[in-house]
């Protein structure tokens, strides 16, 4: 107990030495814990991301995402609604269970007639309420970018399905483009200013359109949608009447199977998870999907998803699941969203590293503070050790002084530096900055999640406390184990 | 020397060499010396002559490199480290030239600090040290720290801190060197004092005359060897 007044006296001793170890701990901290709440960040956000657009499990037919999308009639689960049924009613995965939905994946070919144009597409049949579901899945409470301001315009038109608009759905930015779904002269008529953010903004109309026919060629090249096109597509008056362009939807259920025609109206046009399904998807009511690729029969569906309360049960649900499929309905098999979606454990292990590196660096900023401090402390004071090693100080309690020391600066050090992380990342939150994710329409919100995630700030003091710990013993022990009287002689 | 009084420390033809690269430096040289209870010894000589070293091995913070230091029967070197941090901690009380007070804790603290190493009660800890504090006259400086004291006022202090634990021994090499005449008599005087009143054996390392007249004993070195050895009869 007298050792540690002694140690923090000693600390305040050299006050302005003290201070700045202190400050280069607390900053150290709180850069750690900064970034480690911003990969966190976007470990939820992708996370999220993911699950909201695919869920966590998928069964279907083995095979159905390598070769389903071209014949879904062969890949159609027959007993979906038992093995929704028994899947429910399990024990193990029951529980876990926030939705628990099917879907019906198909492609075809659309068509606009009033430009005359058409465009391949892809077509998820989906359960308007489960869907809704999905989409508001955010168990992280994120700033979702369909609730972000700087992208109302890329958002200002759902629900994307209503449970009683039967023919109506979404389809992806991209898509609508391919297909003119708005008209020129709508672009050209409008006298309007547009809307705020809009990055594609152009004065130049020749510009403008330059840049929709270097779109049009390579739709990957520029993640960002075209405003205009978009805007024209919420705005423009509808020909059939009830103020939607309706696209009509060619599909073929199976090979060689003779190819069937529904029309879809459009309700919003919009980007979706990728850029990639923001050039093909449609997104429609699962009994207008169905009836477009069986007419006249029950709603199918071709995979079931799974979106689950808690990402972390994904492994122990994949795992009870396969045993039911396995024991009861052999041909059908089961993913996880890691399987589906490598690119997130891509993401995760790259920021992964990152963070490493960035820790090892901020580590060794730490560790080279402490120890250069505590050997000025111990040189400065090394008639002081010889002082009390000749009273009868032993060896060890000399050293613990020294430590003990680091100790007090450690948690100075961390305390503020958690402090500031709190500070700063509710600061940083409130800037609302925004960034253009990899292959994605829409922007996100750069997030550093210091509150959500408690364990992070933990970790961020005791890894300030423990590198002052760890980079004081060396010097401590050398300094008590110096020879009494070349201490003593030391002035 | 009179049978009746009781060796304290006793050194064996005592020999200490310094190695400096590869000239070796003989501190000390054969020397065999045995000092009785409450003995006021003075070691004197010129300087270089080897009496901080004397010193150093009577206090057991240093080991010889040939001949033995037994100190109150026991064969220092047959001790560990932590063994003789407990011998030194019980047994002996030390006073140096710069004071060498903590500079972070106040007079009381500083005098309070041995006891706390012997684990004495807190109780008894705050009568010894306010008496010792009264003793070297400093009852009202008690809550200064060193940085606050003059140069004769922390020597008390330290002397205080040598006595509080009531050592066997008190080594004090140069005690006077940083202090005027004045003080430095009085310093010592102060010693003399609590020698006759505690009983407490010391040894002082000095080439001060002022307080070589004051010894009952002196021995006198050169070169590594005692030159001279002698009781005064009637000290001032
Ligand atoms: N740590 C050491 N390393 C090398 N030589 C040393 C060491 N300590 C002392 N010496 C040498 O040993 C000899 C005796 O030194 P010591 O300090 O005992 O002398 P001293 O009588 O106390 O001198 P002074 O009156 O100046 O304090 C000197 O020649 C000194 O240079
Ligand atoms: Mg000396």
């Amino acid at each position: 107990m007298h050792d540690l007044i002694l140690a923090l006296r000693n600390a305040c001793r050299n006050r302005r030495r003290s201070l700045v170890t202190v400050s280069a701990l607390a900053l150290c901290t709180t850069g750690l814990i900064l970034f480690a709440s911003y990969v966190m960040a976007t470990f939820k956000g992708d996370e999220t991301r993911t699950a909201c657009g695919m869920g966590h499990l998928q069964i279907f037919k083995k095979g159905f995402p390598e070769k389903g999308i071209g014949s879904p009639a062969s890949f159609v689960i027959e007993n979906d609604g038992e093995l929704k049924k028994v899947l429910r009613e399990d024990p193990q995965v029951g529980p876990l269970i926030e939705v628990l939905t099917g879907q019906l994946t198909f492609s075809g070919l659309a068509n606009y007639y009033p430009k005359n144009t058409s465009a391949v597409f892809v077509g998820f049949g989906v359960d308007p309420d489960d869907y809704a579901v999905f989409s508001g899945w955010n168990p992280f409470g994120l700033a979702k970018p369909d609730l972000l301001p700087i992208n109302e315009l890329l958002y200002q038109r759902g629900p994307w399905l209503d449970k009683s608009d039967l023919d109506g759905g979404s389809i992806g930015i991209g898509l609508a483009e391919m297909l003119e779904i708005a008209p020129p002269d709508s672009h050209e008529g409008s006298a309007s200013p547009k809307p705020a953010p809009a990055p594609a903004d152009q004065d130049s109309s020749q510009a403008a359109a330059e840049e929709k026919a270097d779109e049009t060629t390579d739709p990957g090249a520029n993640d960002l949608p075209n405003f205009d096109v978009l805007e024209a597509a919420s705005t423009q008056p509808n020909p059939a009447g009830d103020g939607r362009p309706r696209i009509e939807l060619l599909s073929v259920p199976e090979a060689g199977a003779s190819p069937n025609i529904q029309s879809l109206a459009v309700r919003a046009v919009r980007p979706f998870e990728s850029v990639e399904l923001d050039d093909r998807l449609v997104l429609m009511h699962i009994e207008h999907a169905s009836e477009l690729l069986f007419p006249g029969q029950p709603t199918k569906v071709n995979s079931l998803r799974l979106l689950l309360e808690d990402s972390r049960d994904v492994d122990a649900a994949a795992i009870r699941i396969r045993d039911i499929l396995a024991a009861d309905f052999p041909d059908l098999e089961c993913r996880t969203w890691i399987e589906l979606a490598p690119f997130y454990e891509q993401i995760t292990s790259y920021l992964r590293v990152i963070f490493l590196f960035m820790f090892t660096i901020i580590a060794s900023i730490v560790v080279f503070t402490i120890y250069n401090t505590l050997a000025a402390s111990i040189v400065e004071r090394t008639s002081e050790i010889g002082t009390l090693r000749a009273m009868g100080v032993t060896r060890t309690r000399i050293a613990s002084l020294f430590i003990f020391e680091a100790v007090f600066m450690g948690i100075a050090g961390g305390l503020i530096g958690v402090g500031m992380a709190l500070l700063l990342g509710t600061i940083f939150n409130q800037m609302n900055i925004h960034f253009n994710p990899p292959s994605t329409a829409y922007f996100t919100k750069v997030e550093v999640l210091v509150f959500h995630e408690p364990m992070i700030l933990v970790l961020g003091f005791a890894i300030a406390v423990l590198a002052a710990v760890g980079s004081s013993i060396f010097p401590s022990v050398n300094a008590s184990r110096m020879a009494i009287v070349d201490a003593l002689r030391h002035s | 020397m009179k049978m009746s009084e009781e060796i304290l420390v006793e050194l064996r033809s005592v020999s200490r060499q310094y190695k400096l690269g590869k000239t070796v430096v003989n501190a000390l040289e054969g020397v065999s010396l045995e000092i009785v209870r409450s003995d006021f010894l003075i070691v004197a000589g010129p300087s270089g002559s080897g009496k901080s070293t004397l010193l150093n091995l009577i206090g057991c913070i240093d080991q010889p490199t040939a001949g033995s230091v037994i100190f109150d029967s026991t064969d220092v070197a047959t001790l560990s480290d932590r063994e003789l941090s407990a011998f030194r901690a019980h047994k002996l009380g030390f006073i140096f030239e710069s004071f060498n007070l903590v500079p972070v804790l106040n007079a009381h603290e500083n005098v309070d600090y041995p006891l706390r190493l012997r684990n004495v009660p807190a109780a008894e800890r705050q009568s010894r040290t306010e008496a010792m504090l009264e003793a070297v006259g400093l009852q009202d400086q008690a809550l200064h720290r060193p940085g606050e004291l003059s140069g004769g006022q922390r020597q008390r202090v330290a002397i205080a801190r040598a006595l509080v634990t009531h050592p066997e021994l008190v080594l004090a090499d140069e005690p006077t060197a940083n202090l005027d005449t004045r003080t430095g008599e009085t310093i010592i005087d102060l010693m003399k004092e609590m020698r006759d009143r505690l009983g407490t054996t010391f040894v002082i390392a000095t080439h001060d005359p002022m307080v070589a007249e004051r010894a009952r004993r002196r021995v006198e070195i050169r070169d590594g060897r005692i030159s001279n050895d002698s009781l005064i009869p009637s000290p001032r």
